[in-house]
C-alpha cells in the first residue's frame, strides 16, 4: 500500500493545553488507529475528544507531541497536505453556493475546471444519493440531506482519514439510527479510516472497530466495543457505558483464583482474578453485567448472609424497556444496583416498586477492575483471555 | 395570538396599539409637516395654511442662484458619503476580521475605538480645524471634511461589524480551509460572501451618516459646503418653501439608498433559499 494511502494514525506522547497554568485539555496522550479501522472517541464533554479530531485534522496544533498518520509526521503541517477530511458538526456548509458548488468546492481550490470538478462532484452525489438535488442551496435540505452532502463534500478529495465531529448530533432519533448505519456502510466501502467523536455509548459501540473512552484528557481505555462493553478496565468506563454494575468490597480471602470480598451492606462476592494478585483486607472494585443477573422475591430465612453473589434490597424502580425490564434495587450504600430481567421473565411473577427483592449472580460474570488496586496498569489485561 | 379565551382581545390590546401610533407620530410627524408644506402653492409661505398645491419649490431648486446652489452641494454631499462609505467598509471589514481571534490588547484596541463615539461632534470638528490651522492648511471638504466624518463613521462601522462577525461561526473558514482553501481563497470564498449581507450594512452606515453629518463637518468643510451645510445656511436666508422642497428631495434620497441597501441584502438571502426555483 502506498504511504500516502496509509490511513494510520499515531499520536505521540500529545499534549493540549490552551491555557497556560489550566489543566490541560489532551495530557501527554498516545493513541494508534490502525489503517481502514473505525474508531470512536467516546466522552463526556470537555473530555478533550473533539481536541484530538482538531490536532488530527490540523486546525489544533498540539502544545508537545507528535501527530502521525501514516508514518508521516504532519505535526504542524496544514489540513491539506496531510490527507485528511473533516465532517463538522454544524457541517459547515457554505449557505451562498449551491450543493453542487459546496461538493466541488476542494477542486476549485485545487484549480480544477468547472467540467471537471461538477462531473465527479454529481458522482459523489450520486454515491450519497442526493443527486437530484444538486441545484438546491443547503438550506432548502433536511438535516439528513445536509449531513450527506458534507459528507460527499469531505470525500471528494479522496481522503486516506475521515474526521467526523458529532456527525449525528444534530439528527432526530430515527434519521441518527439510520444514518449512523450509512457511515459505516460508506467506511467498509471506502476501506479508509473514520475518527468519530461522540457523546453516546450506544453510538459508539454500535458502529467502531475501536472504541476509546475518554476523560479529562486522558484514555481510560481503547479496545473493541465488545471489550469495553464486557470488560471495562475501570469503574469509570463502566459506569459511563452502562449495562454494568460497580461494587466495591474488602478482600477476606483468595482462593482458587478468586478473591471473596465482602461489601460494605455486608454482601459477599466473589471474584475471578484472571492472573492479578491481591492481597487480603485490600479493596477491590468490580463489575458486574446488569442482564447476567437474576432476580426474585426472598424467601423466608433470606437474606442468608452465607450465600456469596447475591444482594438483597427493595425495588426502587421498573422500567420496561420492550424486551426487558429494567429493575433498580436499593441496597443502601448508594450505588445504584441495576438488574436488566428478561419482559418473559418478569412478567412471569413482577414484583413491584417499594417490595423486597434478592439479585443473584454467577461469579463468572463478574470482572475485577483496575481501581483501588496497587498492581494497577503494571500489566496489559488481555481482554480474550479473560473472556475464555 | 394576545387573545382571551373568549376569542376577545383584551383591553391592553387597543392601549398598546393606541400607544404605538402616537409613537409613530411622534417619529415621523415633524417630517411630514415639511414634506406637506414642500408642495406649498404659489403664493405660499414658510407656514401654514397651504394657499395651493404646486412643485413650483422643487423647480426653484435646480434654477442656480435662486436659492444658493443646491444642485452642487448635493453632488458634492454624494461623492462625499460614497467616499466615507468606500473607507468605512474597507477598513471596519478589515478590523472586524482581525478581531475574530483574540489577541493581547484587543479589548484595549476595542474600547478605545468605540469610546470615540462619544465625543462631542462639533469639538472634533474645531480640534482639526485647530489642527490645519496650525499646520497651515486650508480646510477642505475632501480631506479635512473627510477625516473628521471617518472619526464617526469608523468606530459606528467596527459597531456594527463587531455584531456581524459575532455571529459568523467559524466552522465556515476552518471548513475551507480543510478542503484546501488558502487564506485568501478562504476569505474570498467563504467568509466575505458570508458576511456581505452585514457588510452592506456597514456601507448603508458609512453613507448615511456622512450624508447627514453637520456637527463634525461645520467647521472642516472649508469653502465649499455639503448640503446639510448649505440647508443651515438657507434657514437663514431663504424666506421660500424652496427649504422644504430640499427637505423632501434628500429624505428621497436616504430613502433610496436604505432601500437599495436592504433589498440587496433580502436579494442575498433570497437566493440562498430559493435559488432552486429558478434552476428547475
Amino acid at each position: 500500500m502506498a504511504a500516502e494511502q496509509n490511513g494510520k494514525i499515531e499520536l505521540i506522547s500529545v499534549t493540549k493545553q490552551y491555557t497556560p497554568g489550566a489543566p490541560p485539555a489532551v495530557g501527554n496522550l498516545d493513541l494508534r488507529v490502525e489503517h481502514g479501522a473505525y474508531c470512536c472517541l467516546l466522552g463526556p464533554s470537555g473530555c478533550g475528544k473533539t481536541t484530538i479530531l482538531r490536532m488530527v485534522a490540523g486546525h489544533e496544533e498540539p502544545t508537545s507531541g507528535d501527530v502521525l498518520i501514516g508514518d508521516r509526521n504532519v505535526t504542524g503541517l496544514p489540513p491539506v497536505e496531510r490527507g485528511t477530511a473533516m465532517m463538522f458538526q454544524s457541517y459547515a456548509l457554505f449557505p451562498h453556493r449551491s450543493v453542487l458548488d459546496n461538493v466541488a468546492f476542494a477542486l476549485k481550490m485545487r484549480g480544477l475546471g468547472k467540467a471537471e470538478r461538477n462531473s465527479t462532484a454529481r458522482e459523489l452525489l450520486e454515491k450519497v444519493r442526493l443527486e437530484a438535488f444538486a441545484n438546491r442551496m443547503p438550506s432548502e435540505l433536511s438535516g439528513g440531506q445536509q449531513q450527506r452532502v458534507a459528507l460527499a463534500r469531505a470525500l471528494i478529495t479522496n481522503p486516506r482519514v475521515l474526521l467526523l465531529d458529532e456527525p449525528l448530533s444534530a439528527l432526530d432519533e430515527y434519521l441518527r439510527l439510520r444514518m449512523r448505519g450509512e457511515l459505516r456502510r460508506i467506511q467498509r466501502e471506502l476501506g479508509i479510516t473514520f475518527i468519530h467523536v461522540t457523546h453516546t455509548q450506544l453510538e459508539a459501540i454500535a458502529v467502531a472497530d475501536v472504541v476509546v473512552v475518554m476523560e479529562q484528557g486522558r484514555i481510560e481505555q481503547a479496545a473493541s466495543p465488545r471489550d469495553i462493553f464486557f470488560h471495562p478496565r475501570n469503574a469509570y468506563v463502566a459506569r459511563f457505558i452502562g449495562g454494568q454494575n460497580v461494587m466495591s468490597g474488602t478482600v477476606e480471602r483468595v482462593a482458587d483464583g478468586r478473591a471473596a470480598a465482602v461489601t460494605s451492606t455486608g454482601a459477599r462476592i466473589e471474584v475471578p482474578l484472571v492472573g492479578h494478585r491481591v492481597a487480603t483486607g485490600e479493596t477491590v472494585f468490580a463489575s458486574l453485567r446488569r442482564d447476567r443477573i437474576a432476580v426474585r422475591r426472598p424467601v423466608s430465612g433470606e437474606p442468608r448472609r452465607d450465600l456469596p453473589n447475591s444482594v438483597t434490597g427493595e425495588i426502587h424502580a421498573i422500567e420496561n424497556q420492550g424486551s426487558y425490564v429494567k429493575i433498580t434495587i436499593d441496597l443502601g450504600d448508594g450505588e445504584e444496583f441495576v438488574a436488566n430481567v428478561l419482559d418473559e421473565d418478569y412478567f412471569i411473577d413482577p414484583i413491584d416498586i417499594g417490595e423486597p427483592a434478592m439479585a443473584t449472580w454467577s461469579a463468572g460474570d463478574v470482572r475485577l477492575l483496575e481501581d483501588g488496586r496497587s498492581d494497577r496498569g503494571a500489566e496489559v489485561m488481555e481482554p480474550s483471555a479473560v473472556a475464555a | 395570538m394576545a387573545m382571551t379565551a373568549s376569542g376577545r382581545r383584551p383591553w391592553t390590546y387597543y392601549a398598546l396599539t393606541l400607544f404605538f401610533i402616537l409613537f409613530l407620530t411622534f417619529l415621523y410627524a415633524p417630517m411630514l409637516v415639511i414634506y406637506i408644506l414642500s408642495f406649498q402653492g404659489p403664493g405660499g409661505g414658510l407656514t401654514f395654511p397651504m394657499t395651493g398645491v404646486s412643485t413650483r419649490w422643487f423647480h426653484e431648486l435646480v434654477e442656480r442662484g435662486r436659492s444658493g446652489d443646491i444642485a452642487g452641494t448635493f453632488t458634492r454631499s454624494l461623492e462625499l458619503a460614497a467616499v466615507v462609505a468606500v473607507i468605512t467598509v474597507a477598513v471596519c471589514v478589515s478590523a472586524g476580521l482581525g478581531f475574530r481571534r483574540r489577541f493581547p490588547g484587543g479589548g484595549v484596541v476595542f474600547y478605545m475605538a468605540i469610546a470615540s463615539l462619544v465625543m462631542p461632534g462639533l469639538f472634533v470638528g474645531l480640534g482639526v480645524s485647530l489642527i490645519f490651522q496650525l499646520l497651515g492648511w486650508g480646510t477642505d471638504w475632501r480631506i479635512s471634511g473627510l477625516g473628521t466624518q471617518l472619526t464617526w463613521t469608523l468606530p459606528f462601522g467596527l459597531l456594527v461589524m463587531f455584531a456581524v462577525i459575532g455571529r459568523f461561526n467559524r466552522s465556515y473558514e476552518e471548513a475551507a480551509r480543510d478542503l484546501g482553501a488558502s487564506a485568501w481563497q478562504g476569505t474570498r470564498e467563504v467568509t466575505l460572501p458570508i458576511l456581505l449581507p452585514g457588510i452592506i450594512g456597514v456601507a448603508l452606515f458609512g453613507f448615511t451618516l456622512s450624508y447627514d453629518e453637520f456637527a463634525r463637518t461645520v467647521l472642516t468643510a472649508g469653502s465649499e459646503n455639503t448640503l446639510p451645510l448649505e440647508i443651515w445656511a438657507m434657514t437663514t436666508n431663504v424666506t421660500s418653501p424652496a427649504l422644504y422642497a430640499v427637505g423632501t428631495v434628500t429624505t428621497l434620497v436616504s430613502f433610496t439608498v436604505i432601500v437599495v441597501a436592504l433589498g440587496s441584502i433580502a436579494l442575498i438571502q433570497r437566493r440562498r433559499s430559493r435559488h432552486a426555483a429558478a434552476s428547475h
